[in-house]
């Protein structure tokens, strides 16, 4: 702009104003960001303050030994997890629940999961947030997609998926925390 | 308006008052994005750590009287929470 108009005293409105409107909006929608930016930092601080009240009961013991033998555990089970990956395809495993496998599903990896991907079974019996294994397979049951943290939890579901489905609400009804977290 | 405020501005010659794009575009909330993955990594850290307890709950020694274990799940919880509005929020920044 500055050498479109240099030192000249007069420029011709349809040369300029173009260029001053689209000066004009740069600036406001940097402003508007800045400003979300500065509202964002202040929710931020007020999350912040929620963390100085969470505390950390587990001891360095009980991680110690949840570790080790995790460790142990999560390799096997990671190899039987991958081998029902690979070889189970997708099948209907109950009244109206389908379990859908990575390898036979288009788009597995898109599904919306419900519960945020928690294992219902756990949150239903035990209140427990543990997260669902989608490598076990992917339930869909009355529009409701759900996975779960081990193949007794499966079993359970399927046995009886009308009865988990009412009692997560039941259990939300309990613990209110776990409506938003849930995404009930 | 504005444009020709700033255009002033720039050349010396008005634009009292308005916020230079340098001064915009480095504000302090500009590191947000830092900060909040900082958080995300700490606290999906500790929840893991929760994680692996309660996957080997039965198998531990002694895991703790059933009241405090329930108080650990509790501390799961919150700290599930704590991630989402972070997650949130770090999806909106």
């Amino acid at each position: 702009m500055k050498g479109l108009i240099g030192n000249k005293s007069s420029i011709p409105k349809d040369q300029v104003y173009p260029k001053f409107d689209s000066l004009s909006q740069i600036y406001s929608q940097l402003l508007e960001e800045k400003n979300l930016a500065i509202l964002r930092r202040d929710l931020f601080k007020v999350l912040l303050d929620y963390k100085e009240t969470m505390t950390n009961s587990l001891s360095d013991v009980l991680i110690r030994e949840s570790k080790a033998l995790y460790a142990d555990k999560a390799s096997k089970l990671r190899v039987v997890e991958e081998h029902i990956a690979a070889n189970t395809e997708s099948q209907l495993v109950g009244e109206n629940i389908i379990r859908l496998m990575p390898n036979s599903t288009p788009d597995f990896m898109h599904i919306p999961l419900d519960f945020l991907g928690f294992c219902l079974v756990n949150i239903v019996e035990h209140g427990l947030l543990m997260p669902g294994k989608p490598n076990l397979g992917v339930f869909k049951y009355n529009e409701k997609y759900c996975v779960f943290a081990d193949q007794d939890s499966i079993e359970k579901f399927v046995a009886e998926p009308n009865k988990y489905l009412e009692e997560v609400v039941e259990k939300c009804r309990q613990m209110p925390e776990l409506i938003h977290l849930l995404k009930m | 308006m504005i444009g020709i405020r700033l255009f002033n501005r720039d050349i010396g010659k008005g634009g009292v008052g308005l916020e230079s794009f340098a001064e915009i575009i480095n504000h302090p909330a500009r590191n947000l994005i830092g900060d909040l993955n900082t958080e995300v990594a700490e606290i999906m850290e500790m929840s893991d750590r929760y994680t692996m307890f309660f996957n080997v709950l039965s198998e531990l020694p002694d895991p703790g009287a059933a009241p405090l274990i329930e108080h650990y799940k509790q501390e799961l919880t919150y700290k599930r929470q704590f991630l989402i509005y972070i997650l949130e929020l770090k999806s909106d920044v």
